[in-house]
């Protein structure tokens, strides 16, 4: 079960790629008006299986950690990474190279344990934060509110782990 | 709701603690609850029910485990995984104020065909990895107090590693040692090497107690144990041993657990004994 759910996070992070190379590509005349279609419809794709992703992870256990020594801010850590699909997802010129390319990606992301760098996060309030524990352990917390920064003793309660080194507050 | 952790067999420096599952439910009852009185540890006794014995200055101890000073959160350690479960060393639970323990012997990590009985009904999977929880933990750590509680020593030897040192046993030559001793007569070919755990305790506690008696002390204790192990006297006021029931005998004898009853005048052994404090 808890494959399955990694493998959709990571199909959510990386799905968006396929909507760009649509709506990017210049097909014959005929099929270009199919693929606006097909790239814009296909936006939405992430931004549904995003909202399901969260729906389900309020199902998970919760747990707390207090007392925490250093929390930083790293939204902007992951703006290559983003960019990295998107001129990936640009530079294709067809479905073939798309499929291929779409595959090896969804592999890298998936075994580097980075399905939560996921956009759309970010778009639904979502902040994350490098967080190291008072007994310092580093973890990555994806947490939802006003930023934090600076605070030398945080606390975070609620926290439901995605793998051993990534949590989420909702 | 509380955290079940457990603690892994693993070389190298990584945290070995691992999370397991959540707890809806209370899974031992807390301590105050169970521990309905505490006495210190005496070695070769025996608790009562509700009774549990305590170390005092738990942490400062050679077997302390740093469960007892790293304040560790769950978000520290990893989950367990599948692959992990023969390698269980033992369960534990921390709140606030203690921490409760549970040693899992390596016999019950096996994985069994089982039919499991849950909500949805019934199901049968054909390797079941499972540790059942008893009614009340092994040991119990108090923050507060630096202490640590326990019924049974044997079940938390696992947990704890060299606790027993505190109370060890003598060593073979130390047995022998004490059977060479003036008092003592062996018969029957019995030598140190036949001498098991439970007496070879005695023998280390013994020895203790007969160093520090003066010349009076000694021939009044041995004259008390002539009283109640009139078998053991030998012809030249020895004690005789050539067995391992005589020489517990005498190693009661020497930790004077034999009393009379006052009223009545029956002789009695006390299998269990501490100081009234």
């Amino acid at each position: 079960m808890e494959t399955i759910f990694r493998l959709m996070l990571t199909m959510t992070s990386t799905f968006w790629m396929v909507p760009i190379y649509f709506i990017n590509a210049s097909p014959g005349s005929h099929f270009k008006k199919i693929y606006l279609i097909i790239g814009i419809a296909g936006f939405l794709v992430p931004v549904i299986m995003s909202r399901a992703s969260l729906a389900l992870l309020k199902k998970f256990d919760e747990e707390d950690l207090e007392g925490c020594s250093e929390i930083r801010l790293v939204d902007k850590d992951f703006i290559p990474t983003y960019l990295g699909y998107f001129f990936v997802a640009l530079s294709i010129n067809d479905l073939l190279s798309l499929m291929v390319l779409y595959v090896i990606v969804f592999f890298f992301v998936h075994m580097t344990q980075a399905q939560y760098f996921n956009p759309f996060f970010l778009f639904f309030g979502y902040h994350y934060y490098d967080v190291v524990t008072k007994h310092g352990t580093r973890i990555l917390v994806i947490c939802k509110g006003p930023l934090r920064k600076n605070e030398k003793d945080g606390n975070f309660v609620g926290l439901r782990r995605i793998n051993n080194i990534t949590f989420i507050e909702q | 709701m509380v955290h079940i952790c457990a603690k892994i067999r693993d070389s190298g420096k990584a945290i070995k603690y691992r999370k397991v599952a959540k707890a809806e439910s209370e899974v031992w009852p807390m301590a105050k609850e169970c521990v309905h009185s505490t006495r210190p540890y005496v070695p070769d006794s025996l608790c009562g029910e509700g009774e549990w014995f305590e170390i005092a200055y738990a942490s400062k101890q050679d077997f302390a485990n740093d469960l007892m000073w790293e304040r560790y959160s769950t978000v520290d350690f990893s989950s367990l995984t599948k692959d992990d479960f023969p390698r269980l060393d033992f369960l534990f639970i921390k709140d606030e104020e203690h921490i409760y323990f549970q040693n899992i012997p390596r016999t019950r990590l096996v994985r069994k065909k089982s039919v499991l009985c849950l909500e949805g009904g019934y199901r049968y999977q054909n390797d079941v990895g499972e540790i059942i929880i008893k009614a009340l933990p092994d040991a119990i750590y108090s923050f507060e107090s630096d202490s640590l509680f326990f019924q049974k020593l044997e079940q938390i030897t696992g947990i704890f590693k060299n606790i027993d040192q505190l109370y060890r046993e003598a060593t073979e030559e130390e047995v022998e040692i004490f059977l060479n001793s003036d008092f003592i007569t062996l018969k029957d070919s019995f030598g140190a090497q036949g001498v098991k755990t439970q007496n070879r305790k005695r023998v280390a506690l013994a020895q203790r107690i007969l160093s520090k008696l003066n010349k009076e002390e000694n021939d009044g204790l041995f004259s008390y144990i002539r009283d109640y192990c009139s078998n053991l006297v030998g012809e030249d006021e020895k004690f005789m041993i050539g067995s391992e029931k005589d020489l517990k005998d005498l190693l009661y004898g020497i930790q004077m657990r034999f009393y009379t009853k006052p009223i009545g005048g029956e002789k009695m052994v006390a299998t269990s004994a501490a100081p009234l404090i």
